[in-house]
């Protein structure tokens, strides 16, 4: 058996180069294509997006996407037999900057999710959610979401929020993409308002594109860059969500008051159920 | 007869507790403080959680019982002799009530006779302790209790009760009398002696023990059972009208040791709890009582009692006069003693609302009509979804409460949701409740609400912040000021961004 134990040691890499890669490679699109045809199944859009290197300064829109929606939290649903609710955006002429808005587990995070993830998987060529979609093709991808404070971390979550907004400042250029969740809700209103000022001056200046979703609804017309983006509630029941994210100018405090009055807590119930 | 020393002329009876009153029992850690006061004693705790948590708003009840404490303290041996007397009265009673198998009157009789005997026994020593010592208590409560006990106890009633239950050993046997009803039986059988028209159970007794001369003769042979067995049920019969006065009469004696044991308890765990205090030189004082109306509230140096004693160093009080102030906002540091500040406001308005002391070097205080907590709770420090939907659930059933004059604690409110929201929240629910005359006492990070209220100059309005020291530390004290927002974000932006 030596001949053939010989054999085999001398022919260990009788294996075709351009096969082993291509078995290797093939797996990535096979795995993406399974991963995403039950979702398919379901009726979910996916298409191929045009990619575009910088906003063609024209009215027209110059990025979108049609019938969005999360990957990830699609699939969770599809677990589960629930209905996904998809959302467009688009961007045209000067604008720049997504300004999300609204209530509490609106879909306002799941929406900036969904516009990162359709980049980034856009980016590497794969088919993105949607009907049809036309997005960045960025240098850089920038997101900032919400960490755990870390208990070692003296400086506090303010700090860290704000070495990190800018570290990414400083590294933007006019084709980079950003996402920003949640920043400065460390601190008071007034701080954060000032604070995202001056930070929305910075990339407003080097002209990147991106998300911020805050509820400070200031934010929303800070300047002919800045889209207003609000998430939904029911007008029938305006303590229930809809999931869906609309263009739309801030409209501050109505679910707080909606909620409000859904449990008879508003000023003039209060009255009402409290005799003088 | 009853003892009266809780209120001047009606009983005690604890209510169920709601559950806004667990509420309250967590938010204020209340089982510290009752645990504090009992020396775990579950009787003692018992009575002290009942009474605590119905605070009582007329101002006469609450003379009535700090008069009686006071009395209490100065003559601390004797009551609590007085109530090791009850408790051993009732411990004795009930082994004698759990020997008690059959429920036959001549059984009932033997054995009420025991408890009666062992029940005057007592109540004779409190009379002869009622005297000796009624010139050692002020109090309008004790002074009616002391001679209670020598009017309702005087030697006639003790010697005639005594007599009775020799009776009603039946030494000579029992005279029963009878007549001839349908097929020759005889009924009824009753124990003969009708003298006078029966008036107090004793009377009853002696009317039914009314002896008459025996005419004839009948003796049952050793061995017949069935006679035996026979003449035992007729005595049962007869004597089964006496066996339940009897029994009437012990349960009165026992219903009055009960009572006046809940009462003395009280008193007791408050003595205990001043003994704490004043071993560890933590200040506590008579609070001055005033009517709801006139919206005092005054304190100098106030702390809460059960932190005090849990710290080995003293404990830092609050003076603050927030007479006819209807809000008051407390912001400030983490950690700074906002909520310890709460806790001891709370804890004053129910102890002394329950007419005990209040742990402070001063107190005036109007009496509210009902004592309201909504806290954050400590499992929502994650801050997920439907967290603020509980809340406004939780406040929403207290508004049901709510009446003028209450006093509402609010600890970090609305805080699950952005600060804008949660303000605006917060404040459609205070300018309600205070434009129905409720004391509204705030705590909360969300600087937003504090400085709406300041900058609307609401002149009932206070606004104390939990100091820091120029080092940065905190000094758990609470002055009155500006609201401040507490974060640097200018000075770090600079820091950062250069």
């Amino acid at each position: 058996f030596q001949n053939l134990a010989g054999f085999c040691e001398r022919h260990t890499d009788f294996q075709d180069e351009l096969v082993v890669l291509f078995e290797r490679e093939i797996q990535f699109y096979a795995a993406y294509l399974d991963y995403i045809r039950p979702l398919k199944d379901t009726g979910l859009g996916f298409c191929y997006p045009q990619l575009v290197t910088s906003p063609q300064p024209s009215p027209e829109r110059f990025l979108f996407q049609k019938d969005a929606f999360d990957l990830a939290l699609a699939k969770k649903l599809g677990l589960y037999g629930q209905a996904v609710i998809t959302n467009e955006f688009y961007l045209s002429g000067p604008e720049r900057i997504l300004v999300v808005n609204g209530p509490n587990q609106g879909g306002k995070t799941t929406f900036a999710r969904a516009f990162g993830q359709a980049h980034y998987l856009g980016n590497l060529g794969c088919p993105v959610p949607g009907t049809q979609a036309r997005l960045l093709f960025y240098d850089q991808i920038f997101t900032h979401f919400e960490k755990e404070e870390q208990l070692e971390d003296h400086r506090g979550k303010l700090y860290d929020d704000l070495a990190r907004v800018h570290e990414i400042v400083n590294r933007l250029t006019p084709q980079s993409l950003f996402i920003l969740n949640e920043i400065f809700n460390s601190t008071t209103v007034l701080d954060a308002l000032e604070l995202a000022r001056r930070v929305f001056d910075r990339i407003s200046e080097v002209d990147a594109v991106g998300v911020c979703v805050t509820f400070l609804d200031e934010l929303a017309d800070f300047n002919e860059k800045t889209v207003s983006m609000m998430s939904t509630v029911n007008p029938e029941d305006p303590a229930s969500r809809t999931f869906k994210v609309i263009r739309k100018p801030a409209d501050g405090l109505a679910f707080a008051l909606a909620i409000a009055e859904k449990y008879n807590l508003t000023y003039n119930k209060i009255l009402a159920r409290l005799p003088s | 007869m009853k003892a009266h020393l809780l209120f001047p002329r009606s009983d005690f009876s604890p209510t169920v507790l709601g559950p806004l009153q667990v509420d309250l029992i967590q938010d204020l850690e209340l089982d510290v403080l009752f645990r504090a006061m009992s020396n775990d004693d579950p009787f003692l705790l018992e009575t002290v959680r009942n009474l605590l948590l119905a605070p009582q708003s007329d101002l006469e009840v609450l003379g009535w019982r700090q008069a009686v404490f006071k009395d209490c303290l100065k003559n601390q041996e004797l009551v609590r002799q007085l109530y090791d007397w009850t408790v051993q009265a009732i411990e004795q009673e009930r082994e004698n009530y759990l020997s008690l198998y059959i429920k036959h009157p001549g059984f009932v009789i033997s054995r009420s006779s025991e408890v009666l005997e062992m029940f005057l026994g007592i109540l004779f020593q409190m009379r002869r302790l009622a005297e000796k010592s009624v010139s050692l208590f002020d109090s309008p409560g004790f002074r009616q209790f002391l001679s209670l006990l020598q009017t309702e106890l005087n030697d006639d009633y003790l010697a005639a009760v005594r007599g009775l239950l020799e009776e009603l050993k039946f030494p000579q046997g029992v005279v029963l009398s009878a007549k001839l009803g349908v097929g020759f039986k005889g009924e009824p059988y009753t124990l003969s002696r009708r003298d006078e028209a029966p008036q107090g159970w004793l009377d009853k007794l002696k009317s039914v023990l009314k002896k008459r001369p025996p005419s004839f003769r009948l003796t049952i042979a050793e061995r017949d059972e069935k006679g035996a067995r026979a003449l035992s049920e007729l005595y049962d019969h007869g004597v089964n009208q006496v066996a339940n006065v009897l029994a009437q009469a012990t349960d009165h004696l026992l219903g009055f040791l009960v009572h006046l044991r809940t009462e003395l308890a009280f008193y007791i765990a408050g003595i205990q709890l001043k003994q704490k205090l004043d071993s560890k030189e933590i200040p506590s004082c008579f609070p001055e009582l005033f009517s709801a109306q006139e919206r005092q509230f005054q304190v100098a140096e106030l702390v809460d009692p059960c932190l005090a004693l849990s710290l080995t160093s003293p404990a830092v009080g609050n003076t603050f006069d927030g007479t006819a102030q209807n809000l008051v906002i407390v912001t400030g540091a983490n950690q700074g003693g906002k909520s310890t500040f709460l806790r001891s406001v709370g804890l004053s308005f129910l102890m002394a609302q329950s007419g005990l002391f209040v742990a402070g070097q001063s107190c005036r205080l109007s009496v509210t009509h009902g004592l309201f907590t909504h806290f954050r709770r400590k499992e929502d420090a994650s801050m997920t979804s439907g967290k603020l939907d509980e809340e406004l659930a939780r406040m929403n059933s207290l508004v049901e409460k709510l009446g003028s004059h209450a006093v509402v604690l609010f600890n970090e409110s609305f805080a699950a949701t952005n600060e804008r929201e949660g303000s605006e929240i917060a404040a459609q629910i205070i300018d309600a409740l205070c434009e129905r005359k409720i004391r509204i006492f705030f705590v909360t990070h969300q600087y937003e609400l504090a400085r709406r209220y300041f900058d609307k100059n609401k002149p009932d309005a206070v606004f104390l912040q939990a100091e820091l020291k120029p080092d940065g530390s905190r000094s758990f004290r609470l002055t009155q000021g500006t609201p401040q927002p507490g974060s640097h974000g200018i000075d770090l932006y600079n820091e950062i961004f250069g």
